[in-house]
């Protein structure tokens, strides 16, 4: 039996709710599947249970990292033949027809599985067994923002939740003493902002939003007592609160007191167990090492070890973003610090969850909110790649993934997703998937219409790369 | 396979996206009548009987009053609806809730700010029988009740102070707020709010009250930067002015319009850009970070004094310089000090009247282009992708013959509020009853159609709206019968058999307690404590806020602690950023307004808990009321911890509550002698009370 987040059992507390509730009339038609559902709490046996997101916010460069193009170096320098225009607007910031640009990274294939990749990931190639890079990704606009909200929602709006908002509401959390989904940032003081709403609950509940975590004394907003209130100060007030609270609730009856009591004894629990957690100090040094982290830092690093943390917590879905992958105007330099500080804990992460027997059932997804243009934007001396929506590369690991995959092609200029399209819906239904909930089962009523992450759009599970 | 061929593939994937892949054959049935509805009523071939089909679309006519068996027990007309209701249900009302807590709810409900004692205190010694009333006209009355009410309005108006998209830029739209507060301090009939807000603009003679009311629609979020398309990202401001327009007025998600016609309801995608080709005529330019629409100049009254006073200095300065040139002649104007110094003053007034200039807002309004834009349908939403060309007009289920169609914003306003639309007024007073019960009669406060939620009390809710407009639009007078009726006066005391039997309180069986939303919460935290600052309007002010935290999301700008009175305003004017809103407003439920939001979710989590222990602004405010305590009540526990409980609760405690708190006290003595943090101690207790989170 899962232990939750108070109230954040939503959906099987909605279920509970709904039967209370469902009278007669349409609510009977749902009436069977709610009964099944209500005792799997998945629509379906799940192979994940929980997620770790790395987003590389900006987006990283498919051509530089693990989709080599022999036929665009070839032919770099060259203008861009017409024919990949068709049908699209204008790049995002590139104007006029630029050049094709290949890559000047060295790819070799890696493992038993041959899985091809740059030598800007050297740690990352040596657990390349371990993931099933999808190299047909496809995505609906050019621009940051829109992006990664279509990357997180299904749609470029803000106001639509987020992955870690419907994996909070469908299957709600492991832990009583952690939110269901934890934001951890990092990355480079150039990136581009993150937004409230890329960890937004949208139109679910916002017991279902993501609680970022800041770096810093204070992980969790306003998690240390005012000074001259010390713990034992802070137990004889919550003791008080909760003896008025109870003593509330046998007058009135009102059931959302006991939530309310419930909430102010897991933030009482917080307090300490947010703190304990976040501090890596008391990780072995053999572990820092192989992640690179270093106790008290902002870092990707960091962010990594305390991903497998709360992985081990039972946190459902953690979403990293490291930032600084926007790189527009010096490919080589941009790109180099990027892995420099990402490649090494990626891989560790990969590594560390696998000894540890986490791997199985978490999965681990890597990748920005589109790719970038094997054309070339020319910054004076230096040049920079443009974003790329219309073919690009992510992977996936663990969870239920087919280790060792290579899926779908991009065309031969790295250009256009031509093989085993996957459009960002797609990973969706099959993210979904991988936690035991259909994508078309897995809804929310909102104003007269029944809202899913995948819309009202066709969506496939990608059966290809499940194990 | 017959639907197949009746419907197209693209109707039956929305379809199916409704209802999911596992449609039983009784959910076809019903989903191949609700299509089949649908096609009878698409404008081809629209039959007024079919439309009258569906509640909502039909005009409402105010019904006539059941009648019922406790007829004493009722205060006026709503209580009849309700009462009834309850009565073939077998169910008894509450009793009426103790004078403290209807105090406490009135107050809060209508001001957003708790009683004070005194207030309390000449409420219970009130003999009249209508002291409620009495109460209630007071509250009305205050700068507080319009602002507690423009709040609401700001949620649906999406009001806020930044462009939104990753840019998210300050803008100056602050003194539409202040219109909205005054426009409902001076009770405007909903009507007029209507045309100024969606047409002020286009009104003969507008003045420039009704030009800044017309910034309701410039609250829509506007991307700047050097990545948007400047076109697409105007079509995406007209999207959400059409989507907005949809969800207050007209009670309808229109949204799916966009790209395909409505499934359930009457609403073809041509009727939706019909309503775009209305709001699709606004002026807008620029390119990259400068893409914008029209704005207005709006100096305060102070600043247009002092404008006036400039200009007539400048003109003095010019004249004495000119006159000084032409007699002194050339030679001698560049040795005469006299000359030097007018020279100087023309200089310095110059400079002060663009510094003037540049501090006076401007203002984001409408505009219209002298020459409309064409519209035309896009086909599946996408711009690039054009479909027939449409005249603006309103959707065909309204049936309004083409010759009379609105043919721009201002018709189309005065249309929606000709008092025979069946949804507008049905669609207002459902708001004002979600913000006295927590939920409106119709629980879907923005879908009214097919597959919204049904009226719990159909013939109370048309009763309201004929009320409404009978009334002239007088929103306030619907308030008032709703707040004073016997209904909202019942105790929210649920026995467990009640809450078995009706565990969403529809029939209203007793009144909702739901948390207070998150500025009540801070406000009468800082009212607690005397620190409240009641201001009423002025541009957005910063208050305590974490250090670094847009740094470290990367956001531009730098928020820069206010001083002063400033750090303790009513939270309605703190600067609502929509991609990182100040953090106590989000964790309590504040949405960031990059839509409208006809409704707030109401959490309950540790993450709120943290806010009211720890946020600097409650420590602040638990420590300032502790001293408030030690210096109103001059001695004795007894009394200070009446006062706290009067001033938190509008009540004193019970016996066993101060036995309770007496203890705490010798609790936090036996570790201090230090009266001011003892008090603070307690003071920070009664801020985190359940009781003190609810409206009673």
């Amino acid at each position: 039996m899962n232990r939750v987040w108070p109230h954040s059992d939503s959906l099987a507390q909605s279920r509970r709710t709904f039967l209370q509730r469902s009278a007669a009339g349409l609510g009977s038609i749902a009436l069977g599947s709610l009964l099944q559902a209500r005792g799997a709490q998945t629509h379906f046996s799940a192979r994940a249970r929980r997620v770790i997101f790395l987003f590389m916010a900006g987006g990283p460069s498919h051509v530089d990292l693990f989709d080599p193009k022999p036929v665009l170096n070839q032919h770099d320098g060259k203008t861009i033949p017409k024919e990949l225009l068709k049908d699209h607007q204008q790049f995002a910031l590139i104007r006029g027809t630029p050049s094709l640009k290949g890559s000047t990274y060295k790819f070799a294939r890696h493992g038993k599985s041959g899985i091809e990749m740059s030598e800007l990931m050297p740690h990352l190639a040596g657990v390349a067994d371990e993931l099933t890079v999808i190299r047909s990704m496809k995505t609906d606009t050019n621009i940051h923002d829109p992006a990664v909200n279509m990357m997180n929602c299904g749609s470029v709006m803000f106001d639509h939740p987020t992955l870690g908002a419907w994996a909070s509401y469908g299957l709600g959390s492991e832990n009583e003493n952690l939110p269901a989904y934890i934001v951890l940032t990092s990355g480079s003081d150039d990136g581009q902002p993150l937004l409230q709403s890329f960890w937004g609950n949208g139109f679910l509940d916002s017991r279902h939003q993501g609680v970022p975590f800041r770096n810093g004394v204070d992980p969790v907003l306003h998690l240390t007592n005012p000074s001259g209130i010390g713990t034992e100060t802070r137990r004889q007030q919550l003791d008080l609160v909760r003896w008025m609270n109870q003593h509330q609730h046998d007058a009135l009856g009102d059931p959302e007191i006991v939530s309310r009591i419930a909430s102010y004894e897991m933030a009482f629990r917080m307090q300490s167990s947010v703190p304990e957690l976040t501090d890596l100090r008391n990780e072995p040094a053999s572990i820092l090492a192989l992640y690179g982290a270093e106790p008290g830092r902002m870092s990707f690093a960091n962010n990594c070890v305390l991903a497998r943390r709360l992985v081990e917590k039972g946190v459902r879905f953690i979403q990293l973003y490291d930032r600084g992958w926007d790189s527009h105007t010096d490919i080589h330099r941009e790109h180099a610090r990027q892995c420099a500080a990402a490649d090494r804990p990626t891989a560790a992460l990969l590594t560390d969850l696998k000894q540890r027997g986490l791997l199985d059932d978490t999965l681990v997804i890597w990748g920005g909110e589109f790719g970038r243009t094997p054309v070339a934007q020319v910054s004076g001396k230096t040049y920079g790649r443009d974003h790329h929506p219309h073919g690009f590369t992510m992977w996936l690991a663990g969870g239920g993934t087919s280790p060792g995959t290579t899926y779908g092609r991009t065309d031969d200029f790295g250009y256009h997703a031509t093989e085993g399209v996957v459009h960002v819906r797609d990973l969706h239904a099959t993210i979904l998937h991988l936690l035991g909930l259909d994508h078309e089962r897995l809804s929310v009523p909102v104003q007269g219409l029944d809202m899913r992450l995948t819309g009202v759009e066709q969506a496939h599970v990608v059966r290809a790369i499940l194990a | 396979m017959i639907v197949q061929a009746i419907f197209s593939a693209q109707d039956l994937r929305v379809a199916r996206g409704m209802c999911g892949p596992r449609v039983t054959l009784s959910t076809m049935k019903r989903l191949i009548l609700v299509l089949a509805g649908t096609l009878l009523i698409s404008p081809e071939c629209m039959s007024g009987e079919v439309q009258q089909g569906h509640w909502a679309f039909a005009v409402p006519r105010r019904p006539s009053l059941p009648r019922v068996k406790d007829a004493g027990w009722t205060r006026n007309a709503v209580d009849s609806f309700i009462l009834d209701r309850l009565e073939q249900e077998g169910l008894q009302p509450a009793p009426e809730a103790s004078r403290q807590t209807l105090i406490r709810r009135v107050t809060l409900d209508l001001t957003g700010l708790p009683a004070s004692p005194e207030a309390v205190d000449a409420f219970l010694s009130d003999p009249r029988e209508d002291a409620f009333e009495h109460l209630v006209s007071g509250l009305m009355a205050t700068h507080a009740y319009a602002e507690r009410r423009a709040q609401d309005w700001l949620d649906l108006a999406r009001y806020a102070d930044s462009n939104g998209f990753a840019d998210d830029q300050k803008r100056d739209i602050w003194p539409y707020r202040e219109w909205v507060i005054e426009a409902i301090r001076r009770n405007m009939p909903f009507d007029e709010f209507t045309i100024e807000q969606l047409a002020g603009d286009m009104l003969p003679n507008a003045t420039l009250e009704q030009r800044l009311a017309s910034s309701f629609h410039r609250n829509s979020p506007q991307a700047k930067g050097n990545t948007y398309p400047v076109e697409e990202y105007r079509i995406k401001g007209v999207v959400d002015r059409v989507n907005t327009t949809g969800s207050i007025w007209l009670g309808l998600t229109v949204a799916c319009a966009q790209c395909h016609d409505h499934k359930f309801d009457p609403f073809s995608q041509r009727d939706y850009y019909s309503l775009f080709a209305l709001f699709n005529n606004v002026i807008h330019g620029g390119e990259a970070f400068a893409q914008d629409g029209p704005s207005m100049q709006m100096p305060s009254h102070g600043q247009l004094l002092r404008q006036a006073e400039l200009a007539r200095w400048v003109v003095t300065c010019q004249e004495q310089v000119q006159a000084r040139e032409v007699s002194l002649g050339a030679a001698d104007a560049g040795r005469d000090a006299d000359l030097r110094q007018w020279k100087e003053s023309l200089a310095a007034a110059l400079k002060a009247r663009d510094e003037l200039g540049r501090s006076i807002p401007a203002v984001p309004v409408m505009q219209e282009l002298a020459k409309p834009r064409e519209t035309f349908i896009h086909v599946r939403g996408n711009f690039l992708h054009r479909g027939a060309q449409v005249a603006p007009g309103v959707p065909a289920m309204f049936q309004v013959p083409a010759g009379v169609q609105p043919g721009n914003r201002l018709e189309f306003a005065r249309w929606l509020v000709n008092g025979r639309n069946p949804l507008v007024a049905r669609v207002v007073v459902n708001r004002v009853w979600q913000s006295c019960f927590s939920h409106g009669l119709v629980r879907t406060p923005a879908d009214f159609g097919l597959k919204g939620s049904p009226p719990s009390h159909p013939e109370l809710l048309d009763w309201l709206a004929c009320e409404c407009v009978a009334s002239g639009w007088n929103v306030r007078h619907i308030h008032r019968l709703i707040v004073t009726s016997a209904t909202y006066r019942q105790s929210s005391r649920a026995d467990p058999a009640l809450l078995q039997r009706d565990p969403l309180n529809s029939l209203l069986a007793r009144a909702p307690r739901p948390r207070l939303p998150a500025e009540q919460i801070r406000d009468q935290a800082l009212a607690f404590a005397g620190l409240l600052v009641m201001d009423v309007g002025g541009e957005s002010v910063f208050p305590i806020h974490p250090a670094n935290y847009w740094e470290e999301r990367a956001l531009p700008g730098k928020w820069t602690t206010g001083s002063g009175g400033d750090r303790y305003r009513r939270s309605l004017y703190t600067y609502w950023r929509r991609m990182a809103l100040h953090p106590t407003m989000e964790i309590l439920d504040a949405p960031g307004r990059a839509v409208c939001t006809v409704r707030r979710t109401v959490s309950n989590v540790p993450t709120q808990a943290l806010v009211t222990l720890n946020d600097p602004t409650f420590v602040e405010a638990a420590d300032a009321f502790g001293q408030r305590l030690l210096r109103e009540v001059p001695a004795g526990d007894r009394p200070r911890l009446d006062q706290a409980f009067r001033i938190a609760l509008s009540r004193t405690p019970d016996p066993d509550e101060r036995s309770r708190f007496l203890a705490f006290l010798r609790q936090q003595r036996e570790r201090t002698r230090d009266e001011t943090a003892v008090w603070r101690s307690a003071a920070a207790v009664m801020l985190n009370l359940d009781e003190t989170l609810c409206r009673p």
